[in-house]
């Protein structure tokens, strides 16, 4: 099949005007023309059937049990992980109450203007409990689902936005490596939104 | 029987209904692998990414609000899972991490079904594997789930017109090189 940039363009959508009246009017007149055009979509529809072919339906049978077995180890291991948490809150707050030293950063003094989901997750992990008993102590009680594994908050954060339809996009995701998302630097409204949520969140 | 609805299998799955998701991924579960497996190009990737996101769904379901289409949610959640998979490999390439698992990656065979035109489908493949990933991801919601480009547009963040053009560049090499291959 030879290729014909004016019918591609025409599939693609991208002739508009005059251009795209002329060329539908062309196709009107042209009964050879109009049997190119179909050959272009039998082409597409052929590589496409042939592209859904390429996989067993035993596959299929089998995911759903596989994606069961998974969720259900989750289950198991966030309730642990549950307890674990707990344990380690209890600890910090039983250090506190005998150190008097406060755990509790001081997030206004935070520059957010630009801050980067990066550097967000590095504020997380460095500040891990005593984050989770400001939020605590602020009687945050929304979101009572979520459960605060900062290590891996990137994803479950990032679904949650998506679930939401929130206006943290995802698209500016450059990446999800490692646990550690890559974005765009993100804007200070942004930043606030995220904050936002997961002040919401009970965290224990 | 009429198929059931998005919605209602949703909410029936809210209110404790376990079989609902079931219905839900067999509804589903071709769609998100076919995406993932066109945007990564191997079989192993698709699979992971498949998996991962029906593991989300489980998770997210409750949060959804129908705001937008369960599929554009579905859709732009592979989406990114895809891209992210193709990303972790080229960095995985890029340090020559893993050669071994890389050409295995390739060759997912073993989990393919032989079919008759199967030379057909694997110059296809190749074709596509071809593309750069920017053309590959609008090739495949639009020609093979039929999306317009502004669902695409609401999926992927791009705008409309930079669809079209990628479009545009995939249709041209994809013909172009099947003609080559031929």
């Amino acid at each position: 099949m030879k290729t014909d940039d004016k019918i591609l363009k025409y599939l693609a959508g991208i002739l508009e005007g005059e251009e795209l009246i002329k060329f539908e009017k062309e196709l009107s007149e042209d009964s050879g023309r109009r049997e190119q055009v179909n050959q272009y979509n039998f082409f597409l529809a052929d590589v496409n059937k042939d592209l859904k072919q390429t996989v067993s339906d035993h596959y299929f049978t089998s995911l759903l049990p596989k994606v069961r077995e998974k969720i259900s180890a989750k289950d198991r291991s966030n309730s642990l992980y549950g307890y674990f948490r707990y344990a380690a809150g209890m600890a910090m707050i039983v250090l506190a109450f005998f150190t008097g030293r406060s755990f509790i950063p001081d997030f206004q003094e935070m520059d957010s203007s630009l801050l980067t989901a990066f550097e967000i997750q590095e504020i997380m992990n460095s500040n891990g409990n005593e984050f989770s008993l400001y939020l605590n102590e602020r009687d945050l009680t929304d979101f009572s689902q979520y459960s605060a594994d900062f290590s891996h908050y990137d994803e479950s954060l990032l679904d949650e936005f998506m679930a939401s339809e929130n206006s943290f996009d995802e698209t500016n995701v450059l990446g999800i490596l490692d646990d550690i998302v890559y974005t765009e630097q993100l804007s200070d409204s942004v930043f606030n939104n995220i904050y936002d949520q997961l002040k919401g969140k009970e965290i224990f | 029987m009429e198929p059931e609805k998005d919605i209602d299998l949703v909410k029936a799955f809210i209110d404790g209904d376990e079989s609902a998701f079931n219905r839900l991924v067999f509804m589903y579960q071709k769609k998100i692998y076919h995406i993932a497996r066109n945007i990564t190009g191997n079989h192993l990737d698709a699979d992971e990414v498949t998996q991962e996101v029906l593991i989300v769904m489980y998770s997210k379901l409750k949060d959804f609000r129908f705001e937008a289409g369960l599929y554009t949610w579905i859709y732009r959640i592979t989406y990114t899972r895809a891209i992210n998979q193709v990303r972790k490999n080229s960095v995985r390439k890029f340090f020559s991490l893993d050669d071994e698992s890389a050409q295995e990656l390739t060759s997912s065979g073993n989990f393919v079904h032989e079919y008759e035109n199967r030379e057909k489908i694997d110059r296809i493949r190749t074709v596509m594997d071809e593309l750069p990933v920017k053309q590959r991801e609008v090739f495949t919601l639009r020609n093979f789930e039929n999306l317009t480009y502004e669902e695409i547009s609401s999926i992927t963040g791009k705008t409309v017109g930079a669809l079209k053009a990628n479009y545009f560049h995939a249709l041209k090499k994809v013909t172009e090189l099947m003609n080559e291959n031929r």
